[in-house]
Formats: structure tokens, sequence, C-alpha cells
């Protein structure tokens, strides 16, 4: 078939991910740039309300110490992500297959297993940007909190509660390098990206967006819940690479590598059994 | 002279940007079966709503068995029976009572054994005497809009107002329904919108086109169909060449519009008389090399009625 | 004669319901296949079958001649496909949503897929509609953009799952001119409740009731063969003109219906309509002032076969 515009064939051999790039550019205009800009500024918002009332006016009596900023951003913000990432990818997949564009285009000539990956592979890169630039925009801002020293906390009521359970104030560690301090927020994102992977296996197989939600929510809780009390028991885990930051933030040394990449491979292993399912789902 | 079951005079309907009704004038005999037809979004169907006063119109007059549905809504409204487009009903009541709910709405309704009865009467009268037990939610397409026919009935209308009651039913199901209206003709007028122009001549007595919100043609359903006795449509196979030249030199031929589909040949042969007729058919087989397959008065189909009322100035 | 659609002992079982039960037929290729049947049926779980979108319980089907075992793709670049309920990225513009389906099953440059894209929108007019939101279209521009994402890959088999449904007739006309015009180049397989459309523009029909398949081939098979006319005279000794066309051997029967018509019953079609005028004009004093076939319709043949299924 030829037009004015040059010759039109059509197509004549498929790769082992036809489809992937087209999915891919629609997918990516899912999430940028409303979600990512949305998605950074509630990260702003959460370091804002840690820092403000850190920031008040030193209080000779108390001092929690810059850790206290860096431990409570940090387990707040991760949290944060983790609910957004389930919140986010809970409709991915179902909601897809619920309102029929699915159908619409495994009918193409388009492999079902690229419908997944291009999901999955912008919602990571939507999140390393969101993580990144989060990150990014507020370290100069810890860096100016550790040169100010032993600021305080105004609040006493905060710190008397806070002071008992806990009571090892200045066991808190200094801002770490900006390269480990990247490390930390590649640890976050191999979760978030953990729970992305979670979100859409469920979203192959379960029937109900209500379900997918409420098991994505229980993961995201293990995961917190592990990261808070699991120890170093959890380390390989996703549970583990929020639990390594923390513990970093807290002024133990721990390792890094060893949970992000163990959380980055289970991540790719859920997402290969979410492939295999979406393969024998019935999209009618 | 009877009062018209429906009379509508300059009905206006404007929403934020777009008119809907421009002055629409329309009237429906009692005791006749009218079909509403016209593209979608030509306003049929708010039109049916302002009768039944879900909406209320912005300018003009909406009467039905001459009570303004404006100003006496309730008592126009205790008269019609209603047929939405996608009726919704409670998911978790029966058939039975869906209808028997519906029935005790209508004021001075009966009680007791006298409206099971009529429930059940209905119930069969629509073919769901298996299903009254069924839970809405339950139900077909099909038997959902009988269902909303059977609630529509209750009341005993003497207006019976259906939006669509074909839409989505099946060849079987569509000739259930227009054997349902056929019966309840002699009971209710019956204004019904629909699509399929082939059911409208079926079991029309009138119909009422409308396009952007304005009537395009109203009247008896024989009145829109038939054209002049001049006009002859013939059907032909084969080469017609030399026969259309032949007949265009004949003098009681005035004009031949042809169109082609296949091997087939469609004419409107249009004499000066309606008596050359006797001329038109041996001149038709005085040549060989064509066979012919049809010959008669031409009568337009609703389906050409409608393209040339409607579909003229049908922009979207 | 080779099938573009070739289905055996096709069967889906949902948890209760046996949707298919041993489903054959098949489809011309070249032909415009009408796939008719009440609701519930099975006419779209066989077309999502054949489209790959749901795995039958057993059985067997061909589509361009490729069976459905693999994964189709390549067989999928050539079949348009229609569902039932049409739906797109709510949030992008029709223009998008065609030049996306484009680029999945034609190559070339952004100049030529855009063409494309705007050729189509033509053909469907949908031309003023390129830049609206699909969440924003009508249902009956939905399906034209339905219609329209399914013929812009230039295939060689068209399957569209009641493509009439929701549109006005101007909308109907439209589709029907559309698919008339298409029939030189693709196959076409589609599904409808609307008997009379199907009458005027398939060759072909298969009819499916409780996922069983009653009925399918050719229609002249159906409507055509026997010639059935209804003849009326309106002056002359018609009932002497008549009893002489008895007397034809390629004539039937022959049966009063009123005070001046006639219905005549031949054998074969073709004779009769090479034959019939002409006998009854040959004869002096009568005035032929109607010849109507009056053969078996669509909906006739319909109604016998499934015409008292019912809801089940």
């Amino acid at each position: 078939m030829t037009t004015d515009a040059g010759t039109i064939t059509s197509v004549e051999k498929v790769g082992p991910m036809q489809g992937l790039g087209g999915l891919i550019g629609v997918d990516l205009r899912v999430w940028f740039p409303l979600r990512t800009v949305l998605m950074v500024v509630v990260g702003l918002i959460i370091f804002g309300f840690m820092y403000l009332p850190w920031s008040a006016a030193p209080h000779p009596s108390v001092d929690p110490g810059f850790g206290f900023l860096f431990l409570g951003f940090l387990s707040v913000w991760s949290a944060v992500m983790l609910i957004s990432a389930a919140s986010f990818s809970e409709g991915a997949v179902l909601g897809e297959i619920n309102r029929g564009t699915a159908g619409w285009l495994a009918a193409m000539p388009i492999r079902r297993a690229s419908v997944i990956v291009a999901k999955f592979a912008t919602a990571a890169v939507g999140y390393a940007v969101i993580i990144a630039v989060t990150g990014t925009l507020v370290y100069p801002i810890l860096a100016g909190a550790v040169d100010r020293g032993g600021t305080g906390f105004r609040a006493t009521v905060v710190v008397e509660v806070t002071q008992s359970p806990i009571g090892m104030w200045g066991r808190f560690a200094d801002l770490p390098e900006f390269g480990n301090y990247l490390g930390m927020l590649a640890a976050i994102w191999a979760a978030v990206v953990f729970v992305v992977a979670a979100m859409m296996l469920l979203g192959t197989f379960l029937r109900s967006r209500t379900a997918v939600f409420g098991l994505g929510m229980m993961l995201v809780g293990l995961i917190v819940g592990g990261a808070i009390f699991g120890g170093s028991s959890v380390s390989a885990t996703p549970a583990g690479a929020v639990w390594s930051v923390l513990q970093i933030a807290w002024g133990n040394d721990v390792a890094l590598l060893t949970p992000i990449m163990s959380t980055l491979l289970l991540s790719i292993i859920v997402l290969g059994a979410a492939v295999w399912s979406f393969d024998r789902r019935e999209l009618a | 002279m009877t009062v018209p079951a429906i009379e509508i005079r300059q009905l206006k309907k404007r929403y934020r940007k777009v008119e809907a009704l421009r002055g629409l004038d329309l009237t429906v005999e009692a005791g006749s079966v009218c079909g509403f037809l016209g593209p979608n979004g030509a306003g049929k169907t708010t039109t049916m709503k302002i009768l039944i006063g879900l909406i209320s119109p912005t300018s003009g007059w909406a009467a039905v068995h001459g009570i303004d549905v404006r100003g006496s809504g309730l008592l126009a409204r205790s008269r019609i029976g209603y047929l939405p487009q996608d009726p919704v009903f409670p998911p978790y009541q029966t058939v039975r009572s869906v209808i028997a709910t519906v029935g005790r709405l209508y004021p001075g309704h009966p009680r007791g054994s006298t409206l099971r009865r009529r429930v059940d009467e209905l119930i069969d009268r629509v073919g769901m005497t298996d299903k009254a037990r069924r839970r809405t939610a339950g139900l077909s397409g099909g038997e959902r809009q009988r269902l909303g026919v059977a609630q529509a009935l209750i009341g005993e209308p003497d207006l019976l107002i259906l939006d669509e009651p074909s839409a989505g039913l099946d060849p079987t199901g569509r000739r259930d329904m227009l054997n349902l209206i056929d019966e309840i003709r002699a009971e209710t007028t019956v204004f019904y919108s629909t699509h399929i122009l082939d059911d409208v001549e079926r079991v029309s007595d009138t119909v009422v086109m409308i396009s952007r919100g304005a009537v395009v043609a109203q009247g008896d359903i024989d009145e829109i169909l038939t054209v002049s006795d001049t006009d002859y449509a013939v059907r032909l196979r084969g080469d017609t060449e030399a026969l259309h030249g032949r007949l265009l030199d004949e003098p009681w031929v005035e004009r031949i519009e042809t169109r082609r589909h296949g091997d087939i040949e469609d004419w409107v042969v249009r004499l000066s008389d309606g008596s050359a007729v006797e001329r038109l058919a041996p001149a038709l087989v005085e040549s060989e090399g064509h066979d012919i397959v049809e010959f008669h008065l031409s009568d337009r189909g609703l389906e050409e009625a409608y393209l040339a009322l409607v579909g003229a100035d049908d922009g979207d | 004669m080779t099938a573009a659609i070739e289905v055996r002992g096709l069967r889906k079982r949902y948890r209760r319901v046996e949707a298919l039960r041993g489903v054959d037929f098949e489809v011309p290729e070249g032909s415009i296949c009408g796939f008719l049947g009440p609701n519930g049926a099975g006419k779209s779980t066989t077309m999502e079958i054949l489209m790959g979108l749901i795995k039958p319980s057993a059985g067997w089907a061909s589509i361009l001649g490729d069976d459905l075992d693999g994964d189709g793709l390549m067989t999928r670049s050539r079949i348009g496909y229609l569902p039932q309920d049409p739906s797109f990225f709510p949030r992008a513009k029709v223009r998008s949503i065609l030049r996306f389906v484009a680029r999945r099953y034609l190559v070339g440059s952004r100049a030529a897929i855009n063409t494309r894209v705007d050729e189509t929108l033509d053909l469907v007019g949908l031309t003023d509609l390129a830049d609206r939101k699909v969440k924003a279209l009508s249902g009956g521009e939905l399906r034209r953009l339905g219609i329209s994402q399914a013929i812009i890959g230039n295939p060689d088999l068209l399957i569209l799952d009641e493509p009439s449904v929701g549109l006005d007739p101007e909308g109907r006309h439209q589709v029907l001119a559309l698919l008339d015009r298409l029939r030189e180049q693709m196959t076409i397989f589609y599904s409808s409740h609307i008997l009379d459309d199907v009458e005027r523009i398939a060759d072909h029909i298969v009819v499916i009731d409780r996922g069983e398949i009653v009925e399918q081939g050719p229609m002249d098979r159906y409507l055509g063969g026997r010639g059935v006319y209804s003849v009326t005279l309106d002056v002359g000794d018609g009932d002497g003109v008549l009893r002489g066309l008895e007397h034809e051997p390629w004539v039937d029967e022959i049966t009063p219906m009123g005070e001046r018509e006639w219905r005549v019953e031949t054998p074969d079609r073709a004779i009769a309509e090479h034959r019939l005028m002409r006998f009854l004009v040959a004869n002096d004093g009568v005035r032929v002032v109607a010849l109507r076939p009056a053969y078996r319709s669509l909906e006739d043949l319909y109604m016998e076969l499934v015409g008292d299924a019912d809801d089940h």
C-alpha cells in the first residue's frame, strides 16, 4: 500500500516483546509528569512536616539530634512510597482487564508479556525519578541541619513519650556521604519496585480490585512491620531493604547491596509469575 | 374531537451549551401506536423524560391527555406507564415484588388479592411466569426489558412511553416485544422510540421523526411511505444498457434512476402517467439479454424515507 | 475454496455453564459471513476464542490458516477485531488511539501512518472528532472508533461483534455501506441481531443456538434456489393466464392469494427470472402491475431455527 507520504506495509515479523515500545509510550504518560510531580511534592511535604517542628527554636534541655529528623523522615517517607505504590498499581492490571482495554490490546499483535512488562518498567522508572528527585532535593537541607549542630526538639511532651521507650538519644548517625545516601534511596526504591511487581501479580489472577488493594496493603504492612521489628533476620527480603535504611539512619553499620539485589531479584521472579499468569487470564 | 394522548408545542430544552430541543411540535392521537424515530442525540429521550416529569423543559407546552405535565405532573404521571432506556430495578427484589411495588404507587391502586392477580396476569403476559420469583439482579437484558414493560403496565396507564424497548434484544426477543406492543394497543396509546425501522413498519400507525431537537416529519405511516403512482421499481439482472436507452426514448418515460449492486440493477422508472404501465411491462421483455427479477409500484421503505428526511442534515 | 476461519468441535465450559458444546463451522475466504443467534448463544465466546482472548476447553480452530495453539501474533496482525463493548484508553484522543493501533499493524514513516489514520477517520466519518477524548464520545461514536481501529491495519479478516448495536438507522446504513466497500479486500465475519441488515449484505450465514451451530452455508441456499413470486394482474382473465402458466414445465405450483394476486412457486429462480415476466406479458388482455419475489426472509429462517428458544 503506497500513499503520498511513502510506503506502508504490514508488520512482517514479531519480536519476543512485540508491542513493548508502544505500550511503554502509553504507560509513561500515566507517570509523567502528573504522578511523578505529585509524589515528589508529597515527599517534600512529608519532609516539611518533619523539618519545621524540628528546626524551630532549640530548647537547651532536650536534644534529639540530627538523627531524629533523618530517621523520622526516612521511615515515614518510605512507608508512604510503599503505600502509594500499592495504590497506584492496584488498578494497573485489573482495572485494565475490567475496563476491557486489556482485551483490546491482547487482540492486537502485541505479546501479553509486553503489557505487564511495560507497566512494571514505567512504574519502576517513575519511582526511580520520584525517589531520586525528592532525595536529592532534601539532601542539602539535611546537610545544613547537620551543620547547625546540636539542634533540639522543642515539644517536651513528644520527647517524654518518645524518650522513655527508646531512651537512647545521641546514638543517631551523622548524615552519610551522598554516594551512600543514594544507596539508601536505591534500597527504598527496590522495596517499592517489589510492591509494584506484587500488585501486578495479584491483578493478573484476582477478580476484585478491593481484594488486590487489600492484599497489597497487607503486604506493605508486612514490609513496614518487618523493617521496624524484623531485625537482621529479614535482611535479604524487601522488608530487609527498608530495615537496612532505617538501621543506617539509626547509626548502625549494615550492608545495603545484599538486600537491594535480593529484593530486585525477587521482584523479577514475581514479575515473571505475573507474566505467566496474565498469559493464561481470560480477557473477555 | 378527542383529546390527543400527547400534545407538545414549541418545547425547548437547553443544557448549558447544547440546545437539545429547539421548539418541538408533536401530536400523538389517543389509541394509536406511534414510533418515535431519530438519530442518537436528536432529543428522543429528552422528550420522553419531559413527558414523565424527570426533567423540566426550558420553555414550551407538553400535555398528556390534556394534562399539563409541568403544572400537574403528578396527575399526568398517574396516567403514564414508562420504560426507561436502561431499566434498573432494586437488585434483591424479585420480579413479582417489583411489579407489585410499582402497582402500589399508583393512586387508587387495587390491594391484596386483586393486586396479586393483576401482577400475575402481567407476568404471564410478558412471558415471565417461570421467572416471577427471580431476583432482578440475575435477569438477562431481554428479561429486564420485559419486566420493565410489565411494571409500566401495572398502573393501567392510558399512555405507555417506551424508550427503546428493543435495544439489545435478539431477534426473538424483538419479535416478542413487537407482539406485546401489538397486543396492548387495544388498551393504551403506545409511544415508543426505536432504531429498528423494520419493526416500526410492522406495528405502528403513525411515526414522528425528529432530528436535532425538531420534528422533521410526522403522520400516518402509509402517508410517509407512499410515493406517486407513476414511479415503478424494476429490478433487472444482466445486460440492461440497450433497454435503458430504448426506454428513455419512449415519450411516456420521463426519467429512470438506476442503482447497480453486483449483477443486479435497480431502476425507478417515472412514467408520464400511471396508465402507461401497460406499455412499460411489454417494453421490458421486448429484448433478450436481461432477466426481470422484480416489477412493481415503487414504495420507498421507511429506511429510505428516514434517510431522506433525517439523514441529510445529520451532521455528526 | 479456502476457509478464512475453520472451527472443529470447539467447546467452552465455564464453571457451571457450557457456553459452547462442540461448534463446527467455516467461513470461506472473501465472504461476508453473518453470525446469528440469540443473546447468550455463544457468539461472543466464539469470537473471543478466535481472537485468543479466552481459551477453549476443547476443540480446534484455525484462523487464516494458523491454528490457535501458537501465540498467534503473526496471524493477529492480519485480523481486525471489534469487541462487543469496545473500550479504549479513556483519556486518549481519537487520533492518538488510531495512531497507536496503526503502529501495531503497519510499518512505515510517521507521515505514512498519519495519512493512513486520516484516511480511516474519513472512512468512518470521525474526522471532525479526531481531537476529541475517548471519554467524551457517545456510544455510536465509540463504536465507529471501534470499527476504524479494526480496519486501520488493512487486515485480511475482519471480526466484528455486533458492529451496529446502539447505532441509529443512519449509522447502521453507514456501517453497511462500509462493509460493502470492504468486501473486495477482506473476509468479514460479523455478528448481528438486525436480520434485515445481514440479509442485505452477507453472502454466508452461521446460526448458533445454545452453544451449537444449527445452520450454516451460503445465503443463497436458504433465500435463493427456489423462486417464489407474487404476481398481480389488474385487468383481463388472470385466472386463465395463470392456468396456462401452470402447464409450463418450470412451474411447480400456483395458489390464488386474493382477487388479482397469485403465488407462483418454481424450482429454479434463475429460470423464473428469465421466463416469468415474459410469459405474463405475452398474454394479451392482461396487464401486469406487480411481480415480487416472495422468498423466505432470513427472519423466517431464523425463527424456524431458534425462534422459540426463548431466554434460558
